[in-house]
């Protein structure tokens, strides 16, 4: 695990598919308007998603009862930017991956962002939010459970709306009580 | 039941106004009777009511078993209404509370049996309000087993539903009521899982269970009131509701263990106090005792959490321990708990 103890910055990066609330999900956290990115799609298949989306990154903060600040970075979803989830992930204290049930097919999503940030994960923790789940309940959560497992991975996962400020609260518990004891 | 009388230990008879009736059965076999239990008999919790199936209705008190071939006999009858005579005897005198809630007769009411055909079956209409029994709420009673059996729960009844995989109602007379359903891993409810507690809670002896066995009956049993939640958080509440520190029968302190997956419960409030115990059996395979030192989790609620995944089908049995790295890093502990702290701030505030 990364150690945090020389960690310049405390940082969290909230990376996933298109559409999955990724910023909707750092604005309702952060203690800061969430600076963000975001222009016309340029790839297809998610202009016909989005009307916009994130090009370089999301940020926000939160700043602990001590003044020490919690950064909380967003990823775009769009595969030509998957440069920036490296840049940003270097020293982070973990991984969200928000993941959109009514994607065409998101258990593929779970596997591309679980592969792409092997390195990264390798070395410290995610958990997995299942956003859009109200919309479409298939895949079950069962299912991506049976995905991790076939994977060798035991990551949790959870269901998570990205506009309620209490399930990104669970989702970033999860994630530190993991990294507690990781 | 007039062929009967003599044979019974008090004096019954068939009412037509049900405002005046003690004791209401009710036939499942018949749509009025299925209609009456499914949306008039969860808002009167307090009914003294007898189920009436050609079905089987496992373990139940209040249940008049109707064979496909012939009417129930006058033995089963008398039995029947014996028993509930000595039921409605021993029942404490209504509270303050309780007299307001019903409208009494000026008389004593007579301990009477409402009919429609003489059939000893009612095709109920609507239905007394009393106010709720709660000497008929069974206590769960830790103390008087050491171990943790499923059997004497109503989790042991819905396990062996899920064993079965057929759709199944589920209904603690006066109390509360469910149906669960293995084809579709949901349950259905009218009310929380908080208000379950009491079925949850109660004896095996006092539930009234009976098999959906054609899918058209689960359409049927659903009404439109009731809303589907995931049958992995009634099996996780229904553990915990009954676990009180004990550990699961056949299962040892010292047998190492981890969990399969991530547990699916983390909408319910009881997520958060087992958070941590599941992030150390998500990565680490130990005995229960090393998890709660190494948690600083106590043991008994570590043995609960243990019991609530068995149930979910979550543990996996080691032969040896299989501890990654040594768990807890003083700083990162306390950083961590400095985020959450602050993230429940927040929200508390969004809320």
């Amino acid at each position: 695990m990364n150690d945090i103890r020389n960690s310049k910055q405390i940082k969290l990066v909230f990376t996933g598919s298109v559409g999955a609330g990724k910023t909707t999900a750092i604005g309702v956290i952060s203690e800061v308007p969430v600076l963000s990115t975001e222009a016309k799609p340029s790839e297809t298949e998610v202009a016909r998603r989005k009307a916009s989306t994130t090009v370089a990154m999301d940020y926000g903060e939160i700043t602990l009862d001590d003044g020490q600040k919690v950064y909380l970075y967003g990823t775009p979803g769009q595969r030509r930017f998957d440069f920036m989830c490296h840049i940003l992930c270097r020293g982070a204290l973990g991984l969200i991956i928000l993941i959109d049930n009514t994607h065409p097919d998101p258990l593929s999503e779970l596997d591309y962002y679980l592969n792409l940030n092997a390195d990264f994960l390798s070395n410290s923790m995610a958990v997995i939010g299942v956003t859009h789940y109200d919309e479409s309940d298939k895949p079950s959560m069962d299912d991506y459970c049976q995905c991790l497992q076939e994977r060798g991975e035991f990551w949790p996962v959870l269901r998570a709306d990205a506009r309620q400020a209490a399930d990104m609260a669970l989702l970033i518990d999860t994630l530190l009580a993991s990294l507690e004891y990781g | 039941m007039t062929l009967s009388e003599r044979a019974l230990s008090a004096s019954w008879r068939y009412l037509k106004n049900f405002q005046d009736a003690d004791v209401i059965l009710v036939s499942l076999d018949s749509d009025a009777g299925m209609q009456f239990w499914q949306n008039q008999l969860p808002h009167y919790p307090a009914l003294c009511v007898v189920a009436c199936a050609s079905g089987t209705l496992p373990g139940s008190a209040w249940a008049l078993q109707i064979p496909a071939s012939r009417p129930p006999s006058r033995k089963e009858l008398v039995e029947l209404l014996n028993a509930l005579s000595a039921h409605l005897d021993s029942r404490p005198a209504p509270t303050a509370t309780a007299a307001a809630a019903e409208a009494a007769p000026a008389e004593p009411a007579p301990t009477t049996l409402a009919a429609d055909d003489g059939a000893a079956i009612v095709e109920a209409a609507e239905p007394e309000i009393h106010a709720v029994d709660s000497a008929a709420v069974a206590e769960p009673k830790p103390s008087q087993h050491p171990v943790f059996t499923p059997d004497r729960h109503f989790l042991g009844l819905l396990q062996k539903t899920l064993a079965v995989g057929e759709d199944a109602i589920f209904v603690l007379p006066g109390q509360a009521w469910l149906v669960a359903s293995p084809q579709t891993q949901r349950y259905y409810s009218t009310v929380s899982l908080d208000a379950l507690q009491p079925l949850l809670l109660a004896a095996p002896d006092d539930i009234q269970s009976r098999h959906l066995q054609a899918a058209k009956m689960l359409g049927s049993a659903i009404g439109k009131d009731m809303s589907p939640h995931p049958l992995a958080e009634l099996l996780w509440q229904a553990a915990l509701a009954c676990s009180g520190g004990r550990l699961l029968e056949g299962c040892r302190p010292e047998d190492v263990v981890r969990l399969r997956h991530w547990p699916q419960v983390a909408h319910l409030p009881s997520y958060r106090k087992f958070l941590r115990v599941a992030a150390f059996m998500n990565q680490h395979a130990a005995s229960l005792q090393t998890i709660a030192a190494q948690t600083g989790i106590a043991l008994p609620a570590v043995v609960d959490f243990h019991n609530a995944c068995m149930a979910m089908g979550l543990i996996e049995r080691l032969a040896q321990p299989e501890l990654a790295k040594p768990a807890g890093n003083g700083a990162a502990s306390e950083l961590f708990r400095k985020i959450s702290s602050r993230l429940a701030r927040t929200d508390r505030e969004a809320s």
